[in-house]
């Protein structure tokens, strides 16, 4: 006991939840992103299953990853236009794992939104809203040796792994996670009940999303430790009332084993393009006339209805939609991968439509009419810059 | 304004013509339209040119045109408008000589598709016709452009994929036949759609082969026609229409309302109806846009097209026979060229000199749309004896 270290951290009330599975599978079974997904859609992707109300009462984010796929360019610019955040809202991006997340929650205030995002398999993302409400955290100890069993060098394919099993448990996890946990994340669940019995562990995210999945499924009072290697962080939790949590996992399906296009080809990009067209296609808002009232998408300089220049105010657009016309993609088309459907679909309710790919579904199998909804993808990657935009995610039949 | 005539046309055979340059396919289409006109033409009676090419690939195309054809000494203007540039081109010739600016003009179209291996090609060719942030992106290659509208055609009217098919049995049949065809073969039915997919709906016999090739007409002045021809081909009717850019901003994805607006124009400068006309070329980048084609044109009702088809009265020795040539499916297509080769055609059809001749044939129309099915333009020709 005496490695453990009193946290430094702070009491935070939870109040809402959102977890996030990629709809696709590898070879094990285990969740991995679609083409079109990376660590900033699944960044999106969870923190929008929180909720309009939710997100309004969003002053800060953190951002947990151990493995960003950029450290300079687009996400945190993309993450605020997507949710729609003022964009002088303070982005904070964190490396590190499970721990890291924990740590995060325990050093923020109310209307923080820590997002853990994990895009290896078990890829999956997570986010949680600070204030007051569900759930309360208290910081409980700290626990850091270096035992450096899995590795990852930057600019690595993949982790370096010690093949020593049992050094990992007795000399990492072992001493990072306390007697009295109630839940473990960061380690496999089977490891759990070995290290502590009665102890549950979390099977859908392994890094820094696994806190959060931990915190959706505690429901009574019990310590939550989250582990890394030698670094273990324990936080008290303590229900207190009802957390908004809402879980968007889809039927799994196989993915291919690469999503590699079949030629490569480099997609021309025009950052000045980008920039322009971000607000518009990264917030999917339409240009509405001040004089007139006239919608457009993309907005316009010069209104369609009454001629006007420079009038358009952008106002968002709904997020579900119906299939207006679809068409396949078979062919191999250089620098994407396929096949891939297109589809121009109606928003409802605006008169407007837009056109998009048809994602987590099977190629070909969207039909005209089918319903859904937009979610924010990487519509491409040109000249190695991702290039965000609104997919449609067709209705999971029943 | 006066009156103008086609009093020479020609082209060069069209195929994947690795052994020729632009330069030398500009040079050849100029010569076989030279030598095509009745009462000969020397290249210093052209008063002006204008060059109808889509994608620049050997550098300045009006230049380019000047300087293969040895007319530097005229003016000479690039026209592109995608797809329909050839027949825009012409109407642009049209104007000047009917306007009395200029007595002889030269209308040449062009394009060198094969001179780019297939990969890059197909990223330089989109984004002559995609918005860089909106589509370009998201994969909107040429079939699955028009695919979206003949998707919603096939699911708002009566028509299946084997009517699509039956354009390219009719089409492939056709252009079996012509010297000038890039695939001069005949396809079944069975064999269309059991062809590989490309783009739902849309197997690989249902869309165009990638082409070269060039081909051009020469318009004169009705003043000065007869020292070229004593059979020239009128133009009546010339026009270019236009259509919003992204395809999520189109109303009705079941018409392509460009070619609508052109054949309105075109038509009523003809004073003529689309029941007047005995033999048109039509834009078959695709087979589903031929079926289309025949509603915006108004050679049938909506959702009437199929029926054309199942009937065979566009079929050679049909009521209205369309694309005798074999059209873009099995002539083949290279853009800036399609609308002059339509114009070739035509102008011999309506001189009975045609190899799949329409007998008695007196009015023609030429139809492109291309884009992002956002223009097209339409050309109404009359025989010598209309």
């Amino acid at each position: 006991m005496d490695d453990r270290h009193a946290s430094g951290g702070v009491t935070v009330p939870i109040t809402a939840l959102s977890t996030y599975q990629p709809a696709w599978t590898d070879a094990r079974g285990l969740r991995v992103p679609g083409p079109d997904e990376d660590v900033t859609t699944l960044a999106v992707a969870a923190a929008t299953g929180l909720g309009p109300e939710a997100l309004r009462r969003v002053r800060r984010i953190v951002l947990v990853t151990r493995r960003p796929d950029a450290t300079l360019g687009t996400l945190p610019e993309v993450v605020l236009e997507a949710l729609g955040l003022d964009p002088a809202t303070p982005v904070e991006e964190r490396l590190g794992g499970a721990p890291a997340t924990l740590e995060a929650l325990l050093s923020v205030p109310d209307g923080t939104v820590v997002i853990g995002i994990d895009p290896a398999a078990p890829a999956a993302a997570a986010a949680a809203l600070t204030g007051a409400g569900g759930v309360v955290l208290d910081p409980d100890a700290v626990v850091r040796h270096s035992v450096p069993v899995r590795t990852h060098g930057a600019g690595d394919a993949a982790d370096r792994v010690y093949d020593d099993p049992r050094l990992l448990r007795e000399r990492g996890w072992r001493r990072a996670v306390p007697g009295d946990a109630a839940v473990v994340a960061g380690i496999p669940e089977k490891d759990v009940a070995k290290l502590v019995p009665g102890a549950h562990g979390v099977t859908d995210a392994v890094e820094a999303a696994a806190p959060l999945f931990a915190l959706a499924r505690i429901t009574g009072p019990g310590v939550l430790t989250a582990v890394e290697n030698g670094h273990g962080v324990s936080a008290r939790v303590t229900p207190s009332g009802p957390v908004a949590w809402t879980a968007s996992t889809r039927d799994p399906r196989p993915a291919p084993p690469s999503w590699a296009p079949r030629t490569p080809a480099e997609i021309p990009a025009s950052p000045a393009s980008y920039e322009r067209a971000l607000a518009a296609k990264v917030g999917l808002r339409a240009g509405q006339c001040r004089e007139c009232g006239e919608r457009s998408h993309p907005p316009r300089a010069r209104c369609l209805r009454c001629g006007a220049l420079d009038t358009q105010d952008l106002v968002a657009l709904p997020r579900t939609a119906e299939v207006y016309s679809v068409v396949t993609v078979r062919a191999a088309v250089p620098g994407r991968y396929g096949p891939y459907s297109l589809a121009v679909v109606d928003l409802d309710g605006t008169g407007l439509r837009t056109l998009a790919h048809v994602t987590d579904a099977e190629a070909g199998s969207t039909r005209i009419g089918d319903r859904g909804d937009l979610v924010l993808r990487r519509v491409a990657v040109r000249a190695g810059v991702p290039d965000y935009g609104y997919a449609f995610r067709p209705e999971e039949q029943p | 304004m006066r009156d103008v005539a086609i009093v020479g046309a020609g082209m060069i055979p069209f195929g994947e013509l690795f052994d020729q340059g632009i330069k030398d396919m500009v040079a050849r289409a100029f010569a076989a339209t030279l030598s095509s006109v009745d009462k000969g033409m020397r290249p210093d009676e052209i008063g002006a040119a204008w060059f109808s090419e889509v994608q620049s690939v050997d550098g300045f195309p009006a230049g380019l045109l000047a300087d293969s054809c040895g007319l530097t000494d005229i003016p000479v203007t690039r026209v592109e408008n995608a797809c329909a540039s050839g027949n825009d081109a012409l109407r642009n010739a049209v104007y000047a000589v009917g306007g009395g600016y200029v007595d002889v003009a030269l209308v040449l179209g062009t394009d060198k598709v094969r001179d780019t291996a297939a990969s890059s090609t197909f990223w330089d060719w989109m984004s002559t016709n995609r918005d860089m942030a909106w589509d370009l992106p998201l994969g909107l290659i040429s079939p699955a452009s028009f695919g979206l509208h003949v998707a919603r055609y096939l699911h708002t009217y009566d028509a299946t994929r084997e009517h699509l098919a039956m354009v390219a049995v009719k089409n492939h049949h056709n252009g079996a036949s012509n010297p000038y065809a890039h695939l001069r073969y005949e396809v079944t039915l069975e064999q269309v759609l059991a062809a590989p997919m490309v783009v739902e709906p849309f197997g690989l016999l249902d869309c165009v082969p990638q082409s070269d090739g060039a081909a051009a007409v020469l318009v004169a002045g009705r003043d000065v026609v007869d020292r070229y021809t004593d059979r020239p081909v009128w133009v009546r009717g010339v026009g270019t229409g236009m259509d919003r850019v992204l395809h999520a901003e189109k109303a009705d994805l079941s018409r392509f309302p460009a070619t609508e607006k052109a054949a309105r124009q075109a038509f009523t400068m003809a004073g003529i109806g689309p029941g007047d006309i005995d033999v048109a070329e039509v834009h078959d980048c695709f087979t589903g846009v031929e079926m289309m084609t025949y509603e915006d044109l108004g050679f049938c009702g909506r959702g009437e097209a199929p029926r054309l088809l199942e009937r065979g009265e566009t079929s050679l020795g049909g009521r209205l026979p369309v694309n005798p040539s074999g059209g873009l499916k099995s002539k083949g297509h290279p853009p800036g060229a399609t609308g002059l080769a339509q114009c070739t055609e035509l102008f011999e059809q309506l001189r009975g000199e045609a190899v799949n001749q329409v007998d008695g044939a007196r009015w023609a129309l030429a139809h492109n749309v291309g884009g992002p099915t956002a223009v097209s333009a339409v050309t109404i020709l009359a025989g010598p004896d209309a």
